[in-house]
């Protein structure tokens, strides 16, 4: 028995790390501008799109669906993972907005067979109606019409996306992150599942800011559409933080991250700034990073304070530029407040607790990787997809920039400008760092010589 | 390439002084023993108890803070080819606040959210400006509103940093990133006028601290600390 479950969830990981390879392939020529139906065909062609975005987002997810596969127990559950792959590769490639809405459908159908396989029907049915309910504001709206392809039509931007729509996505985005208030979905159904159930609910939620992102690839948003979704993601950031305060453990190993990484991209995509959707993108890539790999042992949202903070700068310094200091303003103290919020209490103990000695290391690793080379993510990750997002945050040329203003640059002359400050901060925390562990060792040797002293 | 390694080796060769002589290193112990003396009494700065604090200090938290504090734009420092801005200076300190609050010590949860309220100060006044670049010329009243919720939120949190190195630094690290207006006004200020200043900083807080006991580090600062910052963000918006 035992055999035949680490067969199937080595089997999912195969298929998963293939998916990602067969993606990958398709990744410099997209980026290099060469059309998606020349590559996949005509008839292929009309109902998915190929684009810098789509290949990040679905090279990501089948990246953390091998992940979070190695842990998925019996054959049922491992052919519902094997289903969601599918969903949210269909999500992630859609042109129509019928397949999203299907691939996101079939992925949220997936979570709740997955939640019956393991545990009792009454909790599972309750997130999946929960999870199904969710998309109805959006299948109204399909039905009605009023949503546009998800690409631009030849030669241009297509219209505006009108307010109500946009605030709907805004709304289907959030319910379906489990951003409290607008759903609980999420809060309920991790007190109610194991681990490798948890990965994948993680997975799923932090995919929902996607809906935003792939919006702004056919048209951009108007400015009451801007200020309902920073309006959204505002009450999504300070009910994050109110939920964590009253939080006791557990279920915060999911909720935290989906929940803060989809109101602090909500912020980001919604300014309509290259710099700032950059940033919304590099926060939700680090999350899904986190949730296929780091839920399964860090207790809180520490992966996400330290890889999320380019993310945050990005985004600080798009809103800036627009002229939306507010915004600016109130980011970094508000995901300070998370932080501050989310800290266990004396006596009560996540039961991931081990992630108290690898927290700090998983840290050290991502500062010397950034030290080492900081524009990896910004060249390989967020600048395709962003190039992606013509329609909606400006023309491709816009993300050239001093090296004084982003990271965002196009030569490698001013990459490596923009990248030095960056370089210097983590080679300054480094060397701090070297010093201080030596001086900690001779200052720990004098102690206990010092009370050998006393003792003698 | 050469131009490329003449770049990072200038921003090394400008960052070394300042991590190991001033503002870090040297000059950040003598006024961390200054802080402790003026806040906590001498008897805090013997070797021993200097070195019981580093034994149990968050490395993390400390290092961060001790980077963000060589970065500051304190006038008498050499020069960085590219500064540092506000939001990557104020973003290092709420990292090592963080690094403190989540894997070191377990801190008061006051002290931790008037860490947050002077975060926000020192940001506040970013809301009315176009970069993130602090700049030199007159300060604003946002810029003032800022100062004054910073020194509040400082006397608040001075009295616990005094025992707790990474808060020590952070506190030193606050200071010199609130006043960054004032260090534009006069850019030409020496090292050791900085020094003056942050002797005074350090005098004030510490009487407030004695005179007013526990007024100055409760709910009131606190309260006093978030309103200050809140009406300096609505007077750098309303700029």
């Amino acid at each position: 028995m035992r055999r035949s479950l680490h067969a199937s969830s080595c089997w999912l990981t195969a298929i998963n790390v293939a998916l990602a390879a067969a993606q990958l392939l398709l990744f410099a020529p997209i980026v290099a501008g060469v059309h998606s139906a020349d590559l996949i065909g005509a008839p292929v062609g009309l109902l998915f799109r190929v684009d810098g975005l789509s290949l990040v987002l679905g090279v990501v997810w089948s990246l953390a669906m091998a992940v979070a596969s190695a842990k998925v127990e019996g054959a049922p559950a491992a052919l519902y993972v094997a289903l969601m792959s599918v969903g949210m590769l269909s999500m992630a490639y859609a042109r129509d907005p019928w397949l999203l809405y299907l691939g996101w459908e079939v992925a949220g159908l997936c979570i709740w067979q997955a939640l019956r396989s393991t545990r009792p029907c009454n909790a599972s049915n309750r997130v999946g109606f929960a999870l199904h309910a969710a998309g109805w504001p959006l299948l109204l709206l399909l039905l009605i019409g009023v949503i546009p392809p998800f690409a631009p039509p030849p030669g241009g931007a297509s219209q505006v996306w009108p307010v109500p729509v946009a605030a709907t996505l805004g709304v289907v985005s959030m319910i379906r992150s489990g951003c409290w208030p607008f759903s609980g979905w999420l809060r309920y159904a991790s007190a109610h599942i194991e681990l490798a159930q948890r990965r994948l609910v993680a997975i799923y939620a932090i995919s929902a800011p996607y809906l935003l992102a792939k919006a702004l690839v056919a048209a951009p948003w108007d400015a009451y559409s801007i200020w309902a979704l920073t309006l959204l993601g505002a009450i999504a950031l300070l009910a994050a933080s109110y939920q964590t305060a009253l939080a006791m453990s557990g279920w915060r190993v999911v909720a935290i991250p989906a929940m803060s990484a989809a109101a602090i991209a909500a912020f980001g995509l919604a300014s309509g700034s290259p710099l700032a959707a950059a940033g919304a993108l590099a926060i939700t890539l680090t999350a899904i990073i986190w949730a296929s790999m780091g839920a399964a042992f860090a207790g809180n949202s520490h992966f996400l304070l330290l890889g999320g903070f380019a993310g945050l700068w990005l985004i600080a310094q798009g809103a800036l530029d627009l002229g939306y200091g507010l915004i600016t303003a109130i980011l970094l103290p508000a995901v300070l407040l998370l932080a501050v919020a989310t800290w266990e209490r004396p006596g009560i103990e996540t039961e991931h607790s081990g992630g108290r000695q690898i927290g700090p290391l998983l840290g050290l690793i991502l500062l010397t990787l950034a030290a080492i080379y900081p524009q990896a993510l910004i060249d390989f990750a967020v600048r395709p997809a962003v190039g992606a997002m013509a329609g909606g945050v400006g023309v491709p040329r816009l993300l050239e920039s001093g090296p004084d203003v982003g990271l965002l640059v196009r030569s490698p002359q001013e990459t490596l400008l923009a990248a030095l400050p960056a370089t210097g901060t983590a080679l300054a925390v480094f060397l701090a760092f070297a010093v201080l562990y030596w001086l900690k060792r001779l200052a720990r040797v004098s102690e206990g010589e010092e009370t050998e002293a006393q003792r003698e | 390439m050469s131009l490329d390694l003449s770049l990072f080796s200038d921003w090394t060769l400008a960052l070394l002084p300042r991590l190991f002589i001033y503002p870090g290193g040297l000059w950040m112990l003598a006024a961390l023993l200054v802080l402790r003396l003026g806040v906590d009494g001498i008897e805090w700065l013997k070797l021993a108890s200097l070195a019981r604090d580093l034994s149990q200090a968050n490395l993390l938290a400390l290092a961060t803070a001790w980077a963000a504090l060589p970065l500051l734009p304190l006038p008498g420092a050499a020069p960085l080819p590219l500064p540092a801005d506000t939001f990557s200076l104020a973003g290092l300190i709420a990292l090592s606040l963080s690094a403190d609050v989540l894997w070191g010590h377990k801190q008061d949860r006051q002290d931790a959210l008037a860490g947050v309220a002077v975060t926000l100060a020192i940001m506040a006044p970013v809301a009315g400006r176009r970069a993130l670049l602090t700049t030199s010329g007159t300060p604003s009243l946002a810029d003032w509103l800022s100062l004054l919720a910073v020194g509040v939120g400082l006397a608040k949190l001075a009295r616990p940093s005094g025992r707790d190195l990474a808060g020590s630094v952070r506190w030193l690290a606050w200071l010199g990133l609130g006043a960054a207006p004032l260090w534009g006004v006069t850019p030409t200020l020496s090292a050791l006028w900085v020094s003056l200043a942050y002797a005074v900083a350090i005098l004030v807080v510490a009487v407030v601290t004695r005179l007013f006991g526990k007024e100055a580090t409760g709910r009131l600062a606190l309260a006093t600390t978030w309103s200050l910052a809140a009406l300096s963000l609505v007077a750098a918006l309303l700029r």
